[in-house]
């Protein structure tokens, strides 16, 4: 079942939470609305779900404007972040409340909640109260309540959070594989991006209020739509540099304070007819090597740097260099790895390059 | 489109919360009538109170009343004398919860633990039960019409202690562990520094004591007789007797003893809701 | 979570040296209260069960020794049986309706309206009321000829009564000034447990499909649960102990149809000077008074939810 919003704006005096929010889910869609908070994303759900209500802006569910209709009347279902179980009733009750409250009958009740039950490993818990329950099982059992219904859509409101790191990674593996089965429409918010990544087909990228770029997970990472998303997407951070256009015999370069970049043609291309003074170049940490791992073509953009920190992960290193007063982290090898404190020179991979117009944010093309 | 529907709606929603408010006001001018009436009623010229039907609204108040009420009843002494007992009580019950509530939570002694739930099983017995040997104690020690007769029994609270005795366990203990470092002693800790972090919890205790000795009815009753010793609570209840004559001047007198009261409870709304809440919503 | 020193029970550490030290450096804190417990609270029961063993002659003299007789006398007396059955309608006609007027008003003043703090401050206002002042206040309401309430009564085309005066109406009307005195704690205390009551849980129950009725039976009431107790609890003591009310404005009467027990001791002690009875009625009540409440958390167990 197809979700939209159509413009959804929403204030809260004179805060505004959402600024013309325009998104189209697909039935079947798993999207997730990505973005630090205070950036809407909750908001947004929430406007879907009808405990707030738009400023302005419909929404549409299954093609119906729902925007007017209550809660209960729009047939979705919601998990939230602290699970909000009803602690005096027993995990049966709990599955079972929202089926009684539509009159459903009792055999019906009774089937549907095993049934949900049994998806989430909880047939041994259903007479248990949620006060006697691990985080990770109360949220199963919050999972449970709106699977049970069948709605049109589930909405998720960063679910994960309260869960300790391992049970994290086991409830999105989890998650994953329930929409795989139950094919439906899911809303996710959350905050980390790791979880956007790993579980979206579509992320909405957010930021105090609007909506910054909405693509998969590749898109979002390898061409961020502006400055924001390409800084806030990635572990570690991309790093900016931003210098002044020149143009030299017909080949463009940019000269930053630490490092000259010599651009391709593409590049080139694309920078002349954007036709800036200045530019913000990005590159990943992974795209930032040790100049004698870069062989032949090489790069076009050498530097010397000081090592500050060397982080080991164990399968590579994150080495984080002093580079014009500030920090510039690369991800390299783990097998001889440079030292703190030593200064070498590094050189950047000039085809993985985004150009930025400092400006507006926005990236070239 | 948008826009104009969302205006609509606004005013949908101003429109129906009229019943509640509607219900709202009804409500409170039901629980307010009591004390309409008995200020209307102080300020009427005697006449009017014995007309029927009832006079509701004073055409010409007679603020004179209130004058009455503070020369010709003995109100002012009346006053002073539960204000002094009040006073007494609300130190004395801060005092000694304090320095209570100080050893169960940041003192390690023999017993401690059986001790507080004797601390506590003090609030099982209730008042009532005690008055005759208490009385009996105070006639003994010839203390009846003093003030020490009416504050004595009350200076203890298990209920005072026991809510500085929960706020006090919020405060770190590496406070105290500093303080022993630094040389402080027991009582200057104490004084210095959890006094100082724990001002909310002690004006909760200070506001609900006032309240309840302000209030009180049964003891100065039996331990008063001379009405100079009269608190205010006794003075108009005995008032409504002798001076039957002058109701609205003891319905005036009246107003003033409450008066007070209200201003506490407005006033302090927080603490008191605190106060008042403290055993009952558990979470 | 990790559990506070200071919580754990006392073990037997180092020498009885260092016991008697910790002793000696605790006592100046807790020997007042200690005290003043001993002298005002616990001398007194222990003075109430021994004077209740003897009986007062009727000149109020000596005392004499009767042992378990005038505790059995106590329990089988008429009077004082009915006083109990006084006692307990009182308590009935009191908590029941304070607590549910408090939840009304509670949740009227729970709403997110613009200027709602000020009716919550009317609505707790007659904390402040002591005993005698809302007698004096009530009593003048109450006036059968003069008093407002008859003469509302009779505009609505109601029956008046003489409301203090007739055995049957005297009761319930104090009562009802009581009910009126406790509805400003009642609310108090009920508006702080809707308060606490995660609105998420609300939400939830909206996504689920409850209306405004099934949220309040389903969400509101069993969250609401240990406050109910609490206040039905503090209510049934507050009943037992009453006596302001019932000194001031009916002195026990019409035909003793007011006498509660806490009256009935006060008349036996200080107009009859019949020490023993009053003090075993006092211990009878405090006996009572600790079964009810022990009752009501057994009671309790079935209808109560805590988190």
């Amino acid at each position: 079942m197809s979700v939209r919003f159509d413009r959804v704006s929403k204030a809260f005096g004179d805060t505004v939470a959402l600024s013309d929010f325009t998104l189209d889910v697909a039935d079947g869609e798993f999207v997730v609305l990505l973005g630090p908070s205070g950036c809407g994303k909750t908001t947004a759900l929430r406007i879907l779900a009808g405990l707030e209500e738009a400023s302005a802006g419909d929404v549409y569910i299954d093609g119906r404007n729902v925007t007017d209709f209550p809660a209960h009347r729009r047939d979705i279902a919601m998990v939230f972040q602290n699970y909000a179980l009803y602690p005096h009733m027993s995990v049966y009750d709990n599955i079972a409340f929202g089926l009684r409250m539509r009159k459903t009958g009792r055999q019906q009740v009774d089937q549907s909640v095993r049934d949900a039950a049994g998806l989430l490993g909880l047939s041994e818990l259903l007479k248990r109260k949620p006060g006697q329950l691990s985080g990770g099982q109360r949220q199963r059992v919050a999972l449970a309540r709106a699977i049970v219904r069948r709605p049109k859509a589930f909405l998720m409101d960063e679910p994960l959070s309260n869960l300790d790191a391992k049970l994290r990674s086991q409830t999105r593996l989890e998650l994953i594989r329930l929409h795989r089965q139950l094919q439906s429409t899911v809303l996710y918010v959350t905050h980390d991006q790791v979880e956007a990544m790993t579980m979206g087909q579509r992320i909405a990228v957010m930021e105090r209020g609007l909506l910054q770029q909405v693509g998969s997970a590749a898109d979002v990472y390898a061409r961020p739509a502006n400055l924001f998303v390409a800084e806030f997407i990635g572990s570690p951070a991309m790093s900016f540099f931003r210098g002044d256009v020149q143009e030299t015999d017909g080949a463009m370069s940019v000269q930053t304070p630490a490092i000259r970049f010599t651009l391709s043609l593409e590049q080139s291309d694309t920078l002349r007819s954007a036709a800036l003074k200045e530019v913000v170049i990005g590159a990943r940490p992974e795209h930032i090597d040790l100049a004698e791992s870069f062989g032949e073509e090489g790069a076009s953009a050498t530097f010397p740097a000081q090592i500050d920190v060397v982080e080991s992960l164990g399968s590579e290193v994150h080495a984080t260099l002093l580079l014009d007063g500030r920090s510039v982290v690369t991800r390299l090898p783990a097998d001889d790895p440079p030292h703190a404190g030593e200064t070498r020179r590094f050189a950047i991979a000039m085809a993985h390059l985004l150009l930025f117009d400092p400006a507006s944010g926005r990236r070239l093309p | 489109m948008s826009r104009m529907k969302h205006v609509r709606r606004a005013l949908v929603r101003a429109v129906l919360s009229l019943p509640s408010y509607a219900l709202l006001i009804a409500s409170a001018a039901v629980i307010l009538f009591p004390l309409y009436v008995t200020t209307v009623d102080s300020l009427q010229p005697l006449q009017k109170l014995l007309s029927f039907p009832p006079d509701l609204w004073p055409d010409t108040p007679r603020w004179a009343n209130y004058r009455s009420a503070m020369t010709d009843i003995p109100m002012p002494r009346y006053m002073l004398n539960s204000l002094i007992m009040a006073s007494v009580i609300t130190i004395g019950q801060v005092t000694t919860a304090a320095l209570a509530a100080y050893a169960f939570s940041f003192m390690r002694f023999p017993l401690r633990t059986p001790l507080f739930f004797v601390f506590l099983s003090t609030m099982m017995v209730p008042w009532e039960i005690s008055i005759i040997p208490n009385f009996q104690t105070m006639q003994r020690l010839n203390w009846l019409d003093t003030y020490q007769g009416l504050t004595l029994p009350f200076l203890a609270t298990a209920f005072g202690t026991f809510l500085l005795r929960q706020h006090f366990m919020t405060l770190p203990r590496e406070l105290k562990d500093a303080a022993d470092i630094d040389g402080y002693g027991d009582l200057r800790f104490l004084l210095f520094v959890v006094i100082p972090l724990s001002r909310a919890a002690l004006a909760t205790l200070a506001v609900f004591s006032f309240l309840q000795a302000w209030n009180q009815y049964l003891w100065p009753l039996l331990v008063t007789n001379d009405p100079d010793m009269r608190t205010v609570q006794i003075g108009i209840a005995a008032l409504r007797d002798e001076e039957v004559q002058r109701t609205n001047v003891v319905l005036a007198g009246t107003v003033i003893a409450l008066l007070p009261m209200l201003v506490l409870v407005i006033a302090f709304q927080r603490f008191l809701v605190r106060g008042l809440t403290a055993g009952a919503v558990k979470g | 979570m990790t559990t506070d020193a200071r919580l754990l029970p006392e073990r037997r550490r180092g020498s009885v040296a260092r016991s008697l030290r910790q002793l000696a450096a605790a006592s100046p804190f807790v020997l007042p209260s200690v005290v003043l417990f001993g002298v005002f609270v616990f001398y007194p029961l222990a003075r109430s069960v021994y004077l209740g063993f003897h009986a007062t002659d009727p000149f109020g003299r000596r005392e004499v020794w009767v042992g378990i007789e005038q505790y059995r006398d106590v329990l089988t007396s008429s009077d004082f049986r009915y006083s109990l059955l006084v006692t307990g309608q009182f308590a009935l006609y009191t908590v029941v309706p304070s607590t549910v007027i408090g939840l009304y008003l509670a949740l009227l003043a729970h709403q997110r309206l613009p200027g709602i703090l000020l009716f919550r401050t009317i609505f707790s206002s007659t904390v402040a009321s002591s005993v005698a002042v809302s007698s004096v206040m009530w009593l003048l309401l109450l006036n059968p000829g003069v008093g407002v309430l008859n003469y509302l009564l009779d505009e609505g085309g109601l029956p008046t009564a003489s409301w203090l005066t007739e055995p049957r109406w005297a009761l319930p009307a104090v009562a009802m000034t009581t009910v009126w005195m406790n509805i400003g704690f009642a609310t108090i205390v009920i508006l702080a447990g809707l308060q606490n009551i995660p609105e998420e849980l609300y939400e939830a129950a909206r996504v689920d499909g409850a209306g405004r009725r099934n949220q309040f039976l389903h969400v509101t009431l069993p969250a609401l649960s240990p406050t109910l107790l609490f206040v039905s609890v503090v209510g049934v003591i507050f009943a037992f102990q009453s006596f302001g009310q019932i000194h001031i404005l009916t002195r026990g009467g019409p035909l003793d149809s007011t006498t509660v027990i806490v009256y009935s001791i006060y008349r036996e002690a200080f107009l009859h000077y019949n020490v023993g009875l009053a003090s075993a009625q006092a211990i009878v009540l405090f006996v009572i008074v600790l079964l009810l409440t022990m009752a009501q958390f057994v009671a309790a167990q079935r209808w109560v939810f805590y988190r």
